[in-house]
């Protein structure tokens, strides 16, 4: 059961973030609306728990710093981290599949070869996007071309975009109908799941909210938001590995 | 492990944890995979998944054939160190136990040097008695007596002795 009045509170307290950074915000799309919800002055929210988390950057930072080191598997777990959200980014400047997909490569590797420039004085993903757009134009002005979708894209963008109709336009037949499959796969097995389960799952990964305000919406302790949240994903995972390991284990 | 994974996915997992955590997923390829699809299912949710099966497979072939980076940044291995202690406990704690830990030593001190005080004090007092006791027994005028210890050494100036090299 999700407490409605909770979010309404906790929006007009400003006490969550709409979603975490470089993340779709589809509350942020909406925010607008939010001014129009009343003021519903009911009992006091109770704080469930203080959990003392690590930042995104700071985990972030860490995988840098081991890659850093020379751990290339540290540097692919960024890679599995943002080669998507990259990957989306840059449709807004280049339509042409094959070519984002080359542009997103030629700008991971291109981070991982000034990998030991990085300071840390601004977020990994703020740098890595920074390279991407930089790349994406070279890549458009060697072609002799400006960016078809959006020239002024700048990292306010990069950081907060949302999604839009571009990615529907870089699809060729064969990512078009594999990324079809696991959407609706994904799509599917969300619907199915038990509702605690399928309101955690959402309230993260699409409204992009922490484990504490979930919790405070949903009315229990944050250890259990944090097993719904991994159930589910365990759930969606394994009817994913049927549609995954066919293609010779190759892997998202 | 993938429970503490998909925690480490949502930043929802304290600095220490995350980077016990991160070494364990790089030695565990199971741990590595759950990572990837826990991230292709959010990235899926919010339609992001756009880029073909193989991607990340030719990316990491071209990483691998590149030179193995082996500068750790010193400002950052700082910046991530001072998040790990900063984590671990405010500075205003560090400062509340020092003083606590200097004010216990100092009782304990002030406590041994009064018990000290108060037992050497009947010693005085019994060596005064005594004195005062041979002096009547064996009839010595107190004022020679007074005198003599006066001009005795005390304890440990009797010791003393002045060199020049």
């Amino acid at each position: 059961m999700i407490y409605t009045i909770k979010i309404q509170q906790l929006a007009q307290l400003s006490f969550m973030q709409p979603c975490s950074l470089g993340y779709t915000s589809i509350s942020e799309k909406n925010s607008g609306e939010k001014n129009e919800i009343n003021i519903i002055p009911t009992e006091t929210l109770t704080k469930v728990a203080e959990t003392p988390a690590a930042g995104n950057r700071e985990i972030d930072h860490e995988l840098v710093l081991l890659a850093q080191r020379g751990d290339k598997r540290a540097f692919g777990m960024l890679v599995d981290k943002y080669q998507r959200k990259l990957g989306r980014l840059l449709s807004r400047m280049i339509r042409d599949q094959t070519e984002i997909e080359d542009v997103v490569q030629e700008s991971f590797i291109k981070a991982y070869r000034a990998l030991p420039n990085f300071r840390g004085d601004s977020a990994f993903y703020t740098w890595l996007y920074r390279i991407g757009i930089n790349t994406a134009k070279n890549h458009l002005v060697s072609l002799g071309r400006r960016p078809t979708v959006s020239t002024d894209i700048e990292l306010e963008d990069a950081e907060n975009f949302d999604s839009g109709g571009e990615l529907r336009t870089m699809e060729t037949p064969e990512t078009a109908l594999m990324t079809k499959e696991i959407a609706q796969t994904v799509n599917d097995t969300v619907a199915s799941l038990p509702e605690e389960l399928r309101t955690a799952i959402t309230l993260r990964e699409l409204e992009g909210f922490s484990y504490e305000e979930i919790a405070t919406m949903m009315n229990c302790p944050i250890g259990t938001v944090r097993s719904r949240i991994f159930r589910a994903r365990e759930t969606i995972s394994l009817k994913l590995k049927p549609l995954l390991d066919t293609n010779d284990n190759k892997r998202w | 492990m993938n429970e503490q994974i998909s925690a480490l996915l949502d930043d929802e997992i304290a600095l220490e944890d995350a980077a016990h955590i991160i070494n364990a997923m790089l030695k565990n390829k199971d741990a590595a995979q759950a990572w990837s699809q826990y991230n292709l299912i959010g990235d899926a949710m919010r339609g992001n998944a756009v880029l073909s099966q193989q991607f990340k497979q030719n990316l990491m072939q071209k990483i691998q054939i590149e030179p193995t980076v082996l500068s750790p940044n010193t400002a950052l291995v700082d910046q991530i160190s001072h998040v790990k202690h900063a984590n671990k406990l405010p500075t205003s704690w560090a400062i509340a136990a020092s003083f606590a830990a200097v004010m216990v030593v100092g009782f304990m001190l002030l406590n041994q040097q009064t018990h000290n005080n108060n037992e050497l004090a009947p010693m005085e007092v019994a060596q005064a008695d005594v004195s005062k006791g041979v002096a009547a027994d064996e009839g010595i005028p107190t004022e020679y007596l007074n005198a003599h210890q006066a001009s005795a050494p005390s304890a440990s100036a009797y010791y003393i002795q002045t060199v020049s090299y």
